[in-house]
C-alpha cells in the first residue's frame, strides 16, 4: 500500500515539476528509471525473503543507476548503443523479481506452495 | 513485524523517486513528438498577415497609379507640359533602380569564415561561407520584406570575399525573425556554426545602403524587334 502511495506521490511531483528535461538526457533518465525499478523490485523480493538490508538496497539503488548512466554515456562516446546492455540486464532482472513476487503472492493467496 | 514496516517505508521513498523518473520521462517523450509543429502555426499566421498587408499596399498603390494616369491624361488634354510630372517620376525611379544611396530601419548581418583549421576527419566545406549561403540569405531577406539589400557595401552584386556584411532595409524585427525561424537560414547553417563560422545580426534603426555602382547597360540582352 505504502509503495503504491509512494509511486503516486512521485508521479505527482514529476508532473508539477516546473522544468522539462532536455531531450539529450531522455536516454539517461530511462536507464535510471530501469535501474530504480530493478532495485525496488529486488528490495521487495528481499523483503519477502526477509533478507532485506538497508545498506545493500541504498547502495544498489544509487550505484546501479549511476553505472547505467555511465554505460550509456560510454556508448554514446564510442558510437555503440551500450545502453541496451543496461536495458536488457535490468529488464531481465525485473522479470525475474516480478516472477518471484507473483509466485509469493499466489502462494499467500491460495495458502500453498508453488 | 516492525522490521517489515521499516523496509516498506524505505522502499516507499525509493518509489517516490521512481515515480518522478516515470513522470519526467513521460513528459520528455510527449514533447518529443513534433518539435516544429507548434512553431509552424505561428509562422503560417504571420505569413498570412504579411500577405494581407502586402495586398492592401498593392491595392493602395494601384489607386495612386490610376490617379496619376488620370492627371497625365488631364494635363495632356489641357496641353500643359509634362515636365514637372516627369521630373518627379525620374526622381522616384532613381531610388527604385538603386542609383541613390538609401537609409532606413533594417538589419546588418556579419558572416565570417571559421578561424579554426578543419581536422582531418572534418569537411572543409563546412568551414567556409559559400555563394549559396549568401544567395539563400538574400532570398530570405527579400521574402521577409527587405526593400534594399547590400553585401559588403555593394548593392546586391557578386564577387566579394569574407567576411561578408549584408545590409537590408526593411522591417527589422520581422527580418530577424525570418532568419531565425525553425528551418530557416540560421538553422540551415547549424553545421557551419558548430565548426566556428561566426554570424552576427544587428537590428539597426538607420541602415545606410550605398547606390549601385555597376553599369546599367546590358551586354547580352537586346530589345525585341531591334536588329543589330
Amino acid at each position: 500500500m505504502l509503495l503504491i502511495l509512494g509511486v503516486l506521490a512521485g508521479l505527482l511531483i514529476g508532473m508539477i515539476m516546473p522544468f522539462d528535461l532536455p531531450l539529450v538526457y531522455a536516454k539517461y533518465v530511462s536507464c535510471g528509471f530501469l535501474a530504480a525499478l530493478d532495485s525496488v523490485l529486488g528490495a521487495i523480493r528481499a523483503g519477502i525473503e526477509e533478507k532485506f538490508n538497508f545498506l545493500i538496497f541504498v547502495s544498489g539503488f544509487f550505484v546501479n543507476a549511476i553505472l547505467a548512466g555511465f554505460i550509456t554515456f560510454l556508448g554514446d562516446r564510442l558510437g555503440v548503443d551500450l545502453y541496451f546492455v543496461a536495458v536488457i540486464t535490468f529488464g531481465m532482472r525485473i522479470f525475474e523479481n516480478l516472477t518471484f513476487i507473483r509466485l509469493d503472492l499466489l502462494s499467500r493467496f491460495f495458502k500453498k506452495e508453488f | 513485524m516492525s522490521k517489515k514496516e521499516n523496509w516498506q517505508k524505505i522502499l516507499a521513498l525509493a518509489c517516490v523517486i521512481l515515480g518522478i523518473l516515470i513522470a519526467l520521462q513521460f513528459r520528455t517523450q510527449k514533447n518529443q513528438g513534433f518539435p516544429l509543429y507548434h512553431n509552424r502555426n505561428d509562422e503560417l499566421i504571420r505569413i498570412i498577415n504579411n500577405l494581407e498587408k502586402e495586398r492592401n499596399q498593392l491595392q493602395f498603390d494601384l489607386k495612386g497609379i490610376r490617379e496619376r494616369l488620370k492627371s497625365y491624361e488631364e494635363n495632356f488634354t489641357q496641353g500643359k507640359s509634362l515636365t514637372k510630372n516627369l521630373k518627379e517620376e525620374i526622381e522616384n525611379l532613381r531610388l527604385q533602380t538603386g542609383l541613390e544611396p538609401l537609409a532606413g530601419p533594417g538589419l546588418v548581418i556579419k558572416l565570417s569564415d571559421s578561424s579554426r583549421k578543419p581536422k582531418i576527419n572534418e569537411d572543409p566545406y563546412f568551414f567556409l561561407i559559400h555563394d549559396m549561403d549568401l544567395q539563400v540569405l538574400v532570398n530570405e531577406l527579400l521574402a521577409g520584406g527587405a526593400e534594399v539589400i547590400s553585401i559588403n557595401e555593394q548593392r546586391i552584386i557578386n564577387r566579394t570575399s569574407p567576411p561578408y556584411e549584408i545590409k537590408a532595409i526593411g522591417p527589422s524585427t520581422n527580418l530577424e525573425a525570418v532568419l531565425r525561424m525553425p528551418g530557416g537560414f540560421l538553422d540551415s547553417l547549424t553545421p557551419y556554426i558548430l565548426n566556428g563560422i561566426k554570424i552576427k545580426i544587428f537590428q539597426t534603426p538607420n541602415t545606410v545602403i550605398p547606390a549601385y555602382k555597376g553599369s546599367l547597360a546590358f551586354r547580352y540582352a537586346k530589345k525585341i524587334g531591334e536588329k543589330k
